[in-house]
């Protein structure tokens, strides 16, 4: 995304550039141009979108900072937020973790996104129901013995 | 199928689950339940706390991650740097209205620049 984002915006910087993309093509696969996108600040919204749920079997998220408590109790320690450390490293943006469901937070952050000059990095935690499913299951199946 | 190979996407029947909605206030913590029964315990930055200065958030961003809590809110501002297109020098008018004309150097431009080259 940032390439084509970086194309765009030459070809008419005058429009409003929005891109959402997933904390894998962000913090994992597309780490390099991620960063090179908050050297440069280009000035666009990026929004992550951050799949939260359980990863206690073992992580299958680009950037597993969200690691959640279990339903057993064990509580576990996020790892690295390494975007947002990538943000202070390279770059001097806007970012902003905040909750989906803080639907006021959520609107107070975009649009001072959209008066922000540079990048703005909006750190979105979205439960994924589709992903709770698959887990809800796999667990229910290793439970059962199958 | 290898033992290894685990789909982690499924095409199907997608139940209905409630939207999660929060408001909490700054300085605060949240535990947020998520739909597989875990939680999430949420922090929003304080008011009174400065996102301008790079060190702090990078303090505050790592003891949040010790205490396994994810802040929430305007963590980190920067709005002196220059834009990517500051930097750049645009003209005001997007680049993909210009006609060609404007654009592209005439014959005579690029053979004076090939003559200084020489």
């Amino acid at each position: 995304m940032p390439s084509v984002s970086t194309g765009a915006i030459l070809g008419n910087h005058t429009m409003l550039a929005l891109g959402v993309s997933g904390d894998g093509d962000t913090a994992s696969i597309g780490m390099g141009q991620f960063v090179h996108l908050l050297r440069r600040n280009l000035p666009m919204i990026y929004i992550i979108e951050i799949t939260a749920y359980m990863v206690d079997e073992g992580a299958v998220l680009g950037d597993c900072r969200y690691r959640l408590q279990a339903q057993d109790g064990r509580h576990q320690r996020p790892a690295a937020d390494r975007h947002l450390l990538a943000c202070h490293s390279v770059g001097r943006d806007l970012c902003w973790p905040l909750l989906l469901g803080d639907k006021k937070q959520l609107l107070a952050m975009l649009k001072a996104a959209i008066a922000h000059k540079g990048t703005v990095m909006l750190d979105v935690i979205s439960p994924c129901v589709t992903s709770t499913i698959m887990r809800v299951r796999r667990r229910a199946t290793i439970h059962a013995g199958a | 199928m290898q033992e290894h190979d685990e789909p982690i996407n499924e095409l199907g029947f997608v139940p209905s689950f409630e939207d999660i909605e929060v408001e909490y206030d700054h300085g605060t913590t949240l535990d947020v339940r998520m739909h597989d029964g875990s939680s999430l315990r949420l922090r929003k930055i304080r008011e009174d706390y400065d996102p301008t200065n790079k060190i702090s958030a990078v303090k505050t961003l790592m003891e949040a991650h010790e205490e396994g809590e994810v802040l929430t809110g305007v963590f980190y501002v920067d709005t002196q740097k220059p834009t990517f297109t500051d930097l750049l020098n645009l003209v005001d008018q997007p680049l993909s209205s210009l006609p060609e004309s404007v654009i592209r150097p005439s014959k005579e431009t690029l053979d004076k620049v090939m003559a200084s080259l020489q």
